[in-house]
C-alpha cells in the first residue's frame, strides 16, 4: 500500500497524470477502483486526495514507465 | 494605475459573501494564484485542472479579449473570469466560482458516480465536497458575472456579452449514461402547469417563494448552455401552450401562439433573449387564461368571436364582418358585445392588438415597424398613437423595459 505525500502538489499530480502513456488505475484501501482517466474519477481521487486523512491505496499502471511520473507523490505506507 | 480597484474587489468579495458562498480568485497572466477567497483552493484549483478549463483560463487571460468568460467543464461546473483593464499597472485576471448552474448537474454528477458502485466513505467525501459548491442559476450567475465586470473594469456590460469557453463534450456513451433525477424538474413543471390552467397572475411571487431554481429546461440533457436554454424553452414552450387549453383557452389560439414563441426561441441569439421570452411566454398564456376565467359570464357567441379576433389581429376586422361571423343583425352583436364585454368590437380589436404588439416587441428583434404591419395597422404612427393611448407609453420605451412586464 501507498499513502499520497502530505501536502503533495495536486496540479502537478493531475499534469503528471496527463502525461502517462497507459492507463493509470488508482485502488483505495475500500477495493474502490479509479481509472484516472476518467474524468469523474479524478474529480472523486482529487477531493480525498485534498481531504484531511491521508490518502492510502495502490497505484496500477499500465504502461511500468510511468510509475516513474508519478512516483515522487507517494510514499510507502507504514503498517 | 486604478488604486481604487483593490477597495472595489474587497467591496465586492464582501458583497457577493453576502448573497452566496462563491469563491473568488485573482491571477497573474500566467495563471499563477495571487489571491483567494476559498476555504479549499488546492481541491477547486486541481478540479479546474480537468477538461483543460486551467488552460483555457490562462489563454483567456493572455489574450486581447475585453469581456468577461464564462468557462464552463463538460459536468457543468462553471467559473466566471474578467481581465483587469489594459491601463492597469499590474495585468491580472479575476475570476468567481465554481457553481453549478442547475440543481440536476450535481446531482448528475452524484448519481453517476453512485452508479459506480463506489464505496460508502468515499461516496461521502464527495458528496460533502460537492455540496459546498453553491448552485446558482445561469441567469443569476451571469448578473454576477457583470457585477464582478463592473468591479474590475468599471465597464458595464450585458448578459449577451459573454465569451463561452465549454469544455469538450464527453463521449456519447458517458453523456448518454448520466442518470437523470427528475423529481425537482417534475414538481415545478408540474406547479407551473397548475398557474398556467388556473391563470394565476400572482405566479412570479409564487414562484418566489417556491426558491427553486428548476424549470422544464432541467430534464434537458445538453452540455451546452444554450442548446439546453433553447432545447428547454421548445419544450416549455409545447407543455405551456397545453396547459392553457386545459385552463380553458382556444385551442387554435394556444397553437398559433405557441407556434410564435417557437420562432422568436429559433431566432433568439443570446441566452438573455431566450431567457426573455420565456419569462413573456409565461406570462402571456397565464394571462390569458385568467381572462377567460374573468369572462365566465360571457355567451359563447361572444367568446367564439374574442378568439376569432385573437386569431386574425393582422387581418382587417369590421363590426360588420364580426356580426355575420357570429350571426347576428350588426346592430344587435354591437350591443351584445359591449354588454358582455364592458368594450365594443373595435375597442376590444385594438386592445388585443397592443397586448399582442407588447409581447412581440419583448420576446422578439422585429422592427417596431415590421410589428406595426403584422398587427394591422394602417401605419407606423397609428400604431404608437393606438399603444399610447392604451398603455401611456410608445411602443419604443416599451421595449427599453419601461411599463408593465
Amino acid at each position: 500500500m501507498m499513502k499520497l505525500k502530505k501536502g503533495a502538489d495536486l496540479i502537478a499530480l493531475i499534469k503528471a497524470i496527463k502525461t502517462c502513456k497507459g492507463d493509470v488505475e488508482f485502488i483505495g484501501e475500500f477495493g474502490d477502483q479509479l481509472n484516472l482517466s476518467s474524468m469523474l474519477s479524478e474529480m472523486l481521487f482529487l477531493t480525498l486526495a485534498s481531504g484531511k486523512n491521508q490518502l492510502t491505496g495502490q497505484l496500477v499502471c499500465s504502461n511500468a514507465e510511468d510509475m516513474a511520473l508519478l512516483s515522487d507523490f507517494w510514499e510507502e505506507a507504514t503498517v | 494605475m486604478n488604486s481604487l480597484l483593490p477597495l472595489r474587489m474587497d467591496f465586492f468579495r464582501h458583497m457577493i459573501r453576502c448573497s452566496q458562498h462563491i469563491d473568488c480568485w485573482e491571477f497573474d497572466t500566467e495563471g499563477n494564484l495571487l489571491f483567494t477567497t476559498a476555504e479549499n483552493p488546492a481541491l477547486l484549483l486541481s478540479m479546474m485542472e480537468l477538461d483543460n478549463c486551467a488552460e483555457e483560463l490562462k489563454l483567456y487571460s493572455r489574450g486581447n479579449v475585453r469581456k468577461p468568460a464564462i468557462i464552463s467543464n463538460s459536468y457543468e461546473m462553471a467559473w466566471i473570469a474578467t481581465r483587469t483593464r489594459e491601463d492597469e499597472e499590474n495585468q491580472s485576471v479575476h475570476m468567481i466560482g465554481p457553481v453549478f448552474n442547475y440543481t440536476q448537474s450535481s446531482r448528475n454528477v452524484e448519481m453517476e458516480l453512485m452508479s459506480r458502485g463506489i464505496s460508502s466513505v468515499y461516496s461521502h467525501a464527495f458528496r460533502k465536497a460537492m455540496s459546498c459548491i453553491p448552485v446558482i442559476p445561469l441567469i443569476s450567475w451571469m448578473r454576477y458575472g457583470l457585477m464582478l465586470q463592473y468591479a474590475v473594469t468599471e465597464e458595464e456590460m450585458r448578459p449577451d456579452d459573454y465569451l463561452y469557453i465549454t469544455a469538450t463534450v464527453r463521449t456519447a456513451q458517458e453523456a448518454g449514461d448520466l442518470p437523470i433525477i427528475p423529481e425537482e424538474a417534475w414538481i415545478q413543471e408540474q406547479n407551473t402547469m397548475r398557474m398556467i390552467e388556473e391563470g394565476r397572475v400572482d405566479y412570479s411571487d409564487i414562484l418566489a417563494k417556491s426558491n427553486s431554481d428548476a424549470d422544464v429546461t432541467m430534464s434537458i440533457a445538453a452540455t451546452d448552455p444554450s442548446v439546453r436554454q433553447r432545447d428547454g424553452l421548445i419544450a416549455s414552450i409545447t407543455l405551456c401552450s397545453r396547459a392553457a387549453i386545459r385552463g380553458g383557452l382556444d385551442p387554435t389560439t394556444a397553437y398559433i401562439i405557441g407556434a410564435q414563441y417557437m420562432r422568436s426561441t429559433e431566432d433568439a441569439k443570446t441566452l438573455s433573449e431566450l431567457a426573455q421570452i420565456q419569462a413573456t411566454m409565461y406570462d402571456d398564456f397565464i394571462r390569458r387564461v385568467h381572462q377567460i376565467r374573468m369572462q365566465s359570464g360571457i355567451s359563447a357567441d361572444i367568446r367564439a368571436i374574442c378568439n376569432y379576433i385573437d386569431m386574425h389581429l393582422n387581418e382587417e376586422l369590421t363590426g360588420k364582418q364580426l356580426s355575420q361571423k357570429a350571426g347576428y343583425a350588426e346592430n344587435y352583436f354591437m350591443q351584445k358585445f359591449k354588454k358582455e364585454m364592458g368594450i365594443g368590437p373595435s375597442a376590444y380589436v385594438r386592445q388585443q392588438r397592443v397586448a399582442r404588439a407588447k409581447v412581440l416587441l419583448r420576446a422578439t428583434t422585429k422592427s417596431i415597424q415590421e410589428i406595426s404591419e403584422e398587427l394591422g395597422f394602417c401605419n407606423h404612427s397609428h400604431f404608437t398613437d393606438i399603444f399610447r393611448q392604451q398603455t401611456g407609453i410608445t411602443p419604443t420605451r416599451y421595449r427599453d423595459g419601461e411599463g408593465d412586464a
